[in-house]
């Protein structure tokens, strides 16, 4: 068995962000625990595959890239039983996350992807994706009602922005950013640590709303013929290696979050933005709208599986 | 070993005439597969995956889109309505009509997107109206292929689309608005060495015996092309529509004042003019994402960081090692188009800009200006080659007038360098 | 920002004084019609599309959100087709300083050599992006934005990249004629 000098790790987002942190975290645990036989070499901005998303995970089966730390969105058009994260309204909070990720639910994902080419080894978070938009407070459905929302491409996403009355438009970041700060769009919806980190603040996102419909989780992975290529000595350290850098990973994602009074959403108030956090009552309000999505889309995803979620969320510990 | 291979065929195959976009794919293919030797499929799976990433981005729509209102423009007939208005404003006699090229070429570069369909818009009015007036071809030429280099700075701008495309850090709002008034300031470096000539070796004798087109009938006549830029800029400021939408709706507004205002564009123009704007179009694209295949091999063969390493540690200093990339660019723009450099340098130089913290628009514009020069530097000359095209003249007779124009633009490089506000107060001032 | 374009043409040119490009080709075997009438096709839907998309979400409150995947996709068309036609015209950027000099013998070697890479390099994109489409085919994979299964668009990667190979093996031979 021959290892290479270097492996690859795409990345979306580089260790600024939550995201790269855990893939720097990773590929240091591993270096050390192997003495160097195995050295991994960070991607971030996608860039093994020119920054194209949503074509990482088909990367990784066909060898462009030898490892990754992947986003549930970015990797359902190839793996459909992943648009269950994107499920309006779902996971109702962090327990309700960790319920499926390290649950049954979390092992039936695994083995789908799996079956899908591709070696899954961990979890962990890019976070609950917050609101934002330059017109109003969003408290109710109706205040959405004609707002033009940039939302990532995936049909799930456009589904339930229409059924919320909001104008989704599908635009790549890069078109996003200055179509936010000129007004050609309305809002955008992203994790809290990307709506700082891009300051978005500055591109007329006055008015955030912690709604936390969808969340997507990241997944450690491996191509299977470097998996298969290791000791299964180095394998375990691999394996362990991920898990710790997930948790790892999740509690950076959540800093600022999880905590009672939520510093994080402190600081950004401090720049003059609106945060709104709904009441249970007010929540119950866009679940409603949105429930035609969500049964359209518990068939697509898979009923058994969607079942065994909700079963899984409704006795998670709190 | 390998990445020496992989520039080594590459220069190899293009100097000897090979395609460029088919050098860098080649080389890029090569590479990859001499490095994953034990991978599956010798990790080639790398090349049709980077192909079809390296194409597959929304801004990059831009392109063929700025490409068609460039040949919609030049059909239209608003370059000669704009002459006529220039020429009422300015007057006639020796140096007025390079100076008039010069404006109204700066002028369409705010509708335009890209040198060559500038140079072919501008010079198709000018060169025969400076012949008349006696003005040498190959002076004319000089003239109109140094005036249309402006075009890639003054927005919008396929230089400026392509950059933001490397570089992710850099917004296409932000380097337009960068690229605006070192575009203002080359235009206006230009016409200094073109009056100065034209005076000192007595050329456009014949001008000053022209009749002078009355001043409101042209400004009537005129005012359909004065507000095309108007409406370009202005939307994308107000946030009307995005930069990749904005090229869309000059080639709407183009084909409405070709067809139903001055009625120089039929429908059975349209088929030429897409299909040529296409075809060129395509030239570009595929460049774009063959360089995804050499890209691929360049950032996994671990060459960038030790080269950027060796660079920094030179002991140079930073004005130094600017100024050595800046020679070398203008060494290799004499052979290599504007597109194919930004593609294999840019991803090159980035981490050096970054390791002296360069503001990345800055550097954007840096680097076009010294594509806008290159475009008039021959032997490889897109603007000059249109323009002495339409002139009937040899690119070599153009050189001893294009020296003093590369001159007076490079000094505004210089000055953009040495005063990086220049270039950073207006996208500031705009908020970008 | 490159490459010239094909013509100059005076504005004031009635529109019967625009060069009928066609006339200009070398004859081909395959008439170039088909890339040129698709180049057509494609460039017109692009910019038809995108104009829609901007009056759509302007003046109404609807906007085509799936267009942006389709105009990609077209884009990508549009690469390949045109290329296609400009290997057959010779058209693509290029030095041609040290190719297009020297003797005639030399120009028609290093002109074959050019047009034999190209063949080359688009028959392996071509080969390679079979296993692309196979993989789209297997495991169901589905367009990131509207969700229709992907091979519909990657199937055209291999047919069109086999397409400039073989326009790149007719240069080949049409180089070989020239004396
Ligand atoms: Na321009
Ligand atoms: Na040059």
């Amino acid at each position: 068995q021959t290892y290479k000098s270097e492996y690859k790790m795409s990345l979306v987002l580089g260790p600024a962000y939550p995201w790269g942190k855990g893939g720097e975290i990773w590929a240091n645990l591993v270096r050390e625990r192997t003495q160097g036989r195995i050295n991994i070499k960070l991607y971030p901005g996608v860039s093994l595959i020119q920054g194209d998303q949503t074509r990482e995970f088909s990367a990784i089966r066909q060898g462009v890239i030898d490892l990754a730390v992947g986003s549930t969105i970015n990797w359902s058009p190839q793996v459909k039983e992943l648009n269950l994260f994107s499920l309006p309204f779902l996971m109702p909070d962090y327990a309700a996350m960790d319920a499926l990720t390290q649950g049954d639910v979390g092992n039936e994902i695994f083995q789908i992807i799996n079956k899908a080419g591709v070696m899954p080894l961990a979890w962990g978070e890019n976070g609950y994706r917050e609101i934002s938009n330059s017109k109003l407070a969003i408290r109710k459905p109706q205040d959405l009602k004609g707002l033009k929302i940039r939302v990532v491409g995936s049909p799930l996403f456009l589904d339930t922005f229409t059924a919320l009355g909001a104008n989704p438009t599908q635009m790549s970041w890069a078109d996003a950013q200055p179509a936010l700060a000129t007004g050609a769009v309305d809002g955008q919806e992203n994790p809290m640590a990307i709506y700082t980190a891009a300051r978005l603040q500055t591109m007329a996102q006055k008015h955030v709303t912690m709604w936390g419909y969808v969340a997507d989780p990241l997944i450690f992975v491996a191509n299977k013929d470097i998996w298969a290529s290791w000791t299964p000595a180095d394998q375990a350290i691999v394996k362990q290696a991920a898990l710790d850098a997930g948790k790892q990973e999740i509690a950076i994602a959540r800093k600022g979050l999880a905590e009672a009074d939520k510093p994080l959403l402190k600081e950004i108030a401090s720049h003059g933005v609106t945060v709104t956090q709904l009441s249970p009552q007010e929540r119950d309000a866009f679940v409603k709208a949105t429930r035609p999505v969500y049964d359209k889309w518990k068939n697509q995803i898979g009923a058994s599986l969607v079942n065994s979620a909700e079963k899984s969320i409704a006795v998670r510990k709190q | 070993m390998i990445a020496t291979l992989l520039f080594v065929a590459f220069i190899a195959m293009m100097l000897v005439g090979v395609p460029i976009g088919a050098a860098l794919g080649l080389a890029g293919a090569t590479a990859i597969a001499l490095a994953n030797g034990d991978s599956q499929w010798f990790g080639l799976l790398a090349v049709p995956q980077n192909f079809y990433a390296g194409l597959g981005k929304y801004p990059l729509l831009a392109i063929p889109m700025f490409v068609l209102v460039g040949s919609i423009f030049d059909r239209s007939g608003v370059a000669l309505r704009l002459v006529n208005f220039a020429v009422a404003i300015v007057g006639r006699g020796p140096g007025m009509l390079p100076l008039v090229a010069i404006a109204v070429a700066m002028f369409l570069g705010g509708i335009s997107g890209s040198g060559p369909a500038c140079a072919a818009a501008v010079g198709g009015v000018m060169i025969a109206a400076m012949n008349r007036a006696g003005y040498p071809a190959a002076f004319s030429a000089s003239v109109v292929g140094a005036a249309a280099a402006t075009d890639i700075l003054i927005p919008p701008s396929v230089a400026f689309i392509i950059y933001s495309v490397l570089v992710p850090g850099a917004s296409v709002p932000a380097l337009f608005a960068a690229g605006m008034v070192p575009g203002i300031l080359a235009g206006l470096a230009l016409i200094v060495p073109a009056v100065w000539l034209s005076r000192r070796h007595k050329m456009g004798a014949l001008e000053a015996s022209m009749p002078r087109p009355p001043f409101w009938a042209s400004f009537r006549e005129a005012v359909w092309g004065l507000a095309a830029p108007v409406l370009i800029l202005g939307g994308m400021r107000a946030g009307w529509f995005t930069p990749t939408e904005a090229a869309v709706v000059a080639v709407f507004y183009g084909l409405f004042i070709g067809m139903a205002v001055y009625r120089t564009i039929s429908v059975r123009d349209l088929f030429p003019i897409l299909r040529e704007s296409g075809e060129l179009s395509a030239v570009i694209l595929l460049v774009v994402s063959l360089a995804g295949i050499f890209a691929y091999s360049l950032n996994t063969l671990g060459v960038i960081d030790p080269l950027t390493r060796v660079i920094v540690n030179s002991g140079l200093g930073e004005y130094g090692i600017l100024s050595l990339l800046i020679l070398m660019l203008i060494t290799v723009g004499m052979f290599l188009d504007g597109i194919s450099i930004f593609l294999i340098f840019v991803p090159l130089l980035l981490p050096i800009a970054q390791f002296y913290h360069w503001d990345l628009v800055w550097f954007g514009v840096i680097l076009t200006l010294k594509v806008a020069l290159g475009q008039f530097t021959p032997p490889l000359a897109v603007n000059l080659m249109v323009s002495c095209r339409i002139a009937n003249v040899r690119m070599e007779e153009t050189v001893r007038w294009v020296v003093w124009m590369l001159a007076a633009m490079f000094m505004v490089l210089v000055a953009v360098i040495a005063f990086p506000e220049l270039a950073l107060w207006l996208p500031r001032k705009l908020g970008y | 920002m490159s490459s010239p374009p094909h013509a100059g043409h005076a504005p004031e040119d009635p529109p019967e004084a625009l060069p009928p490009l066609d006339d200009l080709d070398e004859p081909v075997r395959v008439p170039l019609k088909i890339e040129d009438g698709l180049t057509v096709l494609v460039m017109g839907a692009l910019a038809l599309i995108t104009f829609a998309n901007v009056i759509a979400r302007y003046f109404t409150n609807q906007s085509f959100a799936w267009t942006e995947e389709f105009s990609v996709f077209l884009m990508i068309v549009l690469a390949l087709v045109g290329s296609s036609a400009a290997v057959a015209r010779d058209r693509h950027i290029r030095i041609e300083y040290f190719s297009d000099s020297g003797s005639m013998a030399r120009r028609k070697n290093l002109s074959r050599l050019g047009a034999v890479l190209v063949a080359l390099l688009f028959a392996l994109i071509g080969v390679l992006s079979i296993r692309l489409v196979w993989d789209d085919y297997r495991f169901n994979e589905t367009s990131p934005g509207i969700g229709i299964p992907q091979w519909w668009y990657s199937i055209w990667l291999p047919i069109l990249s086999i397409g400039i190979a073989l326009r790149a093996v007719g240069l080949f031979i049409r180089r070989g004629r020239w004396s």
